[in-house]
């Protein structure tokens, strides 16, 4: 669905644009404030931050421009993220030391050029090990999800989820062997 | 590379990839939606009552103009992606009775406006001229929120700040200080523009006629029945002085 048909059904049907924009965009809106708050955050915060980014862009969707959504939509998310990071870090700060409070994942962010090609190829090799292996590499070393959780999401038991996991990443060691 | 590296390479991705990832493996797992819905769904829910001994009063301010009366919550049913049903959508907000009625006079000094005035700001915009407008402020918990609208009959960029005292706070180009607690809730809707290093828009662009509100909220000493809203880098410049009701 193109963000000119969402924002027509938005003004036509607004349970249906709603529920589409959630269909189109939570994964992407989850993806920016999960990377933003993993640092700083729980994933309590995570979500928390999530529903408040989407309840305020529903109820503001009228004022978006039709061509702009997901740029709209991201910036809202990186905005809202920052701003909780940012509080949970104040409030934090209150409680521990200074030199114990973590910077937000930006300051860690590898952003010269041979460590985009390094994460491009990672991504690439991530894909390269077909399911269910790649979801749990991700869902285990990203999203730091329990075994337990990823065993259900990919229907194994955590035992067998667990093998599979060790598999892939020496699958992963071998692929990547000359990167550094 | 070593099995530790290719860990912290996963967990130290760019933004990109992260889209990438969240969206091809699901950050948000099956189980997750319907915990997730709920959550927006209550922040898009209104209160059926409200018992006034369990909520805590916002303090009272001065407001000559109220901004958005017909602001709407939505009603949101996602039938089957777990048959929540969202309340109340474009349902006009009351007015608040501490609120309603005719508008309390704001103390203000030369040059300083009141909530609700339009003025031109100065020096944000290298052309064209900027209207900024304060139409809401309100404190509650220690923290203040004030709402702004900027206008323009010109295309303007605005690259410079706004800031309160600058004994509270300090917003240099959008961006709130890291050792403040506040920031901007949400710029809209204008193009804005950010390095990406505070996430928080360094500009935002706004086309002949076009506007934006900027919530802002910060942190304000208990005793503050006072502050300033300052256009600019520079205590000569235009303000909006916001003065709590009751105050001397």
């Amino acid at each position: 669905m193109t963000d000119r048909e969402l924002q027509a059904l938005m003004k036509s049907s607004l349970n249906d644009g709603a529920k589409a924009l959630y269909q189109q965009y939570a994964q992407y809106v989850y993806a920016i404030i999960f990377r933003i708050l993993r640092d700083c955050g729980t994933r309590e915060d995570v979500e928390d931050c999530f529903a408040e980014t989407f309840a305020e862009v529903i109820q503001r969707f009228d004022s978006i421009r039709e061509d702009h959504v997901k740029a709209y939509i991201g910036q809202a998310a990186r905005n809202r993220a920052l701003n909780y990071c940012r509080s949970l870090k104040s409030s934090r700060l209150h409680t521990m030391p200074l030199e114990d409070a973590q910077e937000p994942a930006e300051a860690h962010v590898e952003t010269d050029t041979e460590g985009r090609l390094l994460q491009t190829e990672l991504l690439r090799q991530v894909q390269a090990l077909g399911e269910p292996d790649a979801t749990i590499i991700v869902q285990k070393y990203y999203f730091n999800r329990k075994m337990a959780d990823i065993a259900e999401m990919v229907g194994l038991t955590p035992h067998a989820a667990q093998v599979r996991c060790s598999r892939a990443l020496k699958r992963l060691r071998t692929a990547m062997k000359d990167w550094r | 590379m070593r099995k530790k590296d290719i860990i912290r390479a996963l967990q130290e991705i760019d933004e990109d990839t992260a889209e990438k990832l969240g969206t091809e493996y699901h950050g948000i797992a099956d189980a997750d939606h319907e915990r997730l819905l709920h959550k927006i769904e209550q922040h898009l829910a209104v209160p059926e009552q409200i018992v006034p001994e369990e909520v805590q009063p916002a303090q009272k301010i001065s407001v000559v103009t109220r901004f958005g009366a017909a602001a709407a919550c939505a009603v949101v049913c996602f039938g089957t992606l777990g048959g929540l049903v969202w309340l109340r959508m474009h349902s006009p907000v009351q007015e608040h009775p501490e609120t309603s009625g005719a508008p309390v006079p704001v103390v203000v000094t030369d040059p300083a406006y009141s909530i609700g005035e339009r003025y031109a700001a100065s020096n944000l915009t290298a052309e064209g001229t900027l209207y900024v407008k304060v139409t809401d402020a309100s404190k509650e918990n220690g923290l203040c929120h004030v709402t702004v609208l900027l206008e323009s009959e010109d295309a303007v960029s605005l690259a410079g700040g706004i800031t309160g005292d600058q004994t509270v706070f300090q917003l240099d180009n959008f961006r709130a200080a890291v050792e403040t607690d506040g920031g901007i809730v949400y710029v809209t809707p204008c193009r804005a523009e950010s390095t990406g290093e505070a996430g928080l828009p360094n500009t935002c662009t706004l086309e002949p006629g076009e506007q934006c509100s900027v919530e802002l909220w910060y942190a304000l000493p208990e005793d503050t029945q006072t502050w300033r809203l300052i256009t600019g880098s520079s205590a000569e410049l235009p303000y909006t002085e916001i003065v709590m009701e009751g105050s001397p």
